[in-house]
């Protein structure tokens, strides 16, 4: 298999329509309340050096996604067994999304359509993007980016003009915890989310700095966050903003410039839909990747649609309810330590360790 | 829903699979067929309205157990 490659450019667009993928309908959480965009800034300071050890992690091992270098850090059986830790988390993240584009999709307009058809539609996407190869998903996201960027700088500029400044107020009425509480809930979903990426990285073209992919992909993707959570909580305030599920969408149908422009929120419908795919493919992607890494084959693209199908299998059921899949976001925070923060600092430790020993000839090179 | 996901199944069997048999790497093609059984069980499960026992509850669980939800 020929090797593919990704720009840096290509990279950085990837990261923030992953970052914004879900969390643009979904939301961020509401436990500061009118405090949230605090809890947004706080997030992306929390998720700052944890982005960077990511990084350090693609960097220390260039051309090496994160099942190679787990495979050579650990060696073959534990390796395949931190692996399959990998390849489950991003398997049941794309389940995760699926799940959260077929329910929103089901919600808004297509009332009547079975879910399962959403999800298949998505999948079949997503494996025939991926399918031709990380560089389609790669160019394919650079030519989305820039719509929905003009899509989301146009919503933030209209919500501006039905923005409340009282909703604002009071400031840290409940103190600090629930700011730093709600941080955390943004840091796990979705910044730290982009764990994902040790495995797309490595496709980077030669020369490109991975740091650089984390560094500008965290702020611009939490900018975005920034820019949605201020206009939800301009528009709708609380506690009105705590009773919906899809609180942009319902921001920006509120939207009326003069009587005249209205019904925007096709637009949040549409920029999560590319999003929301782009998330999709990634996990897709990573789990065939690691799957294939973990029985010594070569090419992932055959795995791809037996493993979109198996998302789409486990979606169907993996919530009983939409209620469900809302309350599930409390337990996911908790749910993501050992993959957002535990093994990677435990691959970076023993991949450093590693290098180290190698340079000073303690232990032989591979 | 069971008649169109078999549908969908056997698309894919016949557009993705054949060529891969064919490609005669035996590793890979029970690791296709596994997984694409095991999807193709479970879609029809969920068809005859069988309550198949999601891994969220369980995750769920232990994490409550530890104590820290």
């Amino acid at each position: 298999m020929p090797k593919e490659f990704i720009t840096e450019r290509q990279g950085l667009n990837m990261m923030v329509l992953f970052i914004i993928g879900s969390t643009l309908v979904v939301g961020v959480t509401d436990a500061a309340k009118q405090d949230s965009w605090l809890s947004v800034i706080l997030a992306i300071i929390m998720a700052l050096p944890m982005l960077m050890l990511y990084a350090r992690i693609v960097h220390l091992f260039p051309g090496q996604d994160i099942f190679m270098v787990i495979h050579r850090v650990f060696g073959r059986i534990v390796g395949k067994v931190l692996s399959l830790f990998f390849v489950w988390y991003a398997f049941h993240l794309g389940v995760l999304v699926i799940r959260n584009f077929s329910e929103f999709l089901s919600e808004i307009s297509l009332t009547e359509t079975p879910q399962y058809l959403i999800q298949l539609v998505v999948v079949i996407l997503g494996v025939w993007m991926v399918k031709g190869s990380i560089e389609v998903l790669g160019r394919w996201t650079s030519f989305v980016f820039n719509i929905v960027l003009v899509i989301i700088i146009g919503i933030c500029l209209m919500a501006f003009t039905e923005t409340n400044f009282a909703n604002f107020t009071p400031m840290l009425y409940g103190g600090f915890r629930p700011v730093i509480d709600g941080a955390y809930s943004i840091f796990s979903f979705p910044l730290a989310e982009t764990i994902i990426f040790t495995a797309v990285l490595s496709f980077l073209k030669p020369g490109a700095n991975s740091y650089k992919v984390y560094n500008r992909g965290l702020w611009i993707g939490g900018g975005i966050l920034l820019a949605i959570t201020l206009g939800n909580i301009g528009v709708l305030g609380y506690p009105f903003l705590s009773t919906q599920y899809y609180p942009s969408y319902i921001t920006v149908s509120l939207i009326d410039l003069g009587t005249f422009f209205r019904r925007f929120e096709i637009l949040v419908a549409v920029v999560f839909l590319l999003c929301g795919l782009v998330k999709v493919s990634i996990c897709l992607f990573c789990t065939a990747n690691g799957l294939a890494k973990i029985f010594n084959t070569h090419d992932y693209r055959v795995l791809l649609a037996p493993v979109a199908l198996l998302n789409v299998s486990l979606a169907l059921f993996i919530y009983p309810s939409m209620q469900a899949m809302f309350e599930w976001v409390n337990v996911y925070r908790y749910y993501a330590i050992p993959f957002q923060i535990l093994l990677p600092l435990l691959i970076w430790i023993c991949a450093e360790a590693k290098l180290r020993l190698s340079k000073t000839g303690a232990i032989e090179k591979d | 829903m069971i008649l169109i996901m078999t549908l969908v199944y056997g698309l894919f069997l016949l557009l993705d699979f054949i060529p891969i048999y064919r490609g005669k790497n035996r590793k890979i093609t029970w690791l296709y067929l596994s997984l694409f059984i095991l999807s193709y069980s479970m879609t029809v499960l969920i068809g005859f309205g069988v309550n198949l026992p999601s891994p969220a509850p369980l995750i769920k669980s232990i994490i409550t157990s530890l104590g820290i939800f």
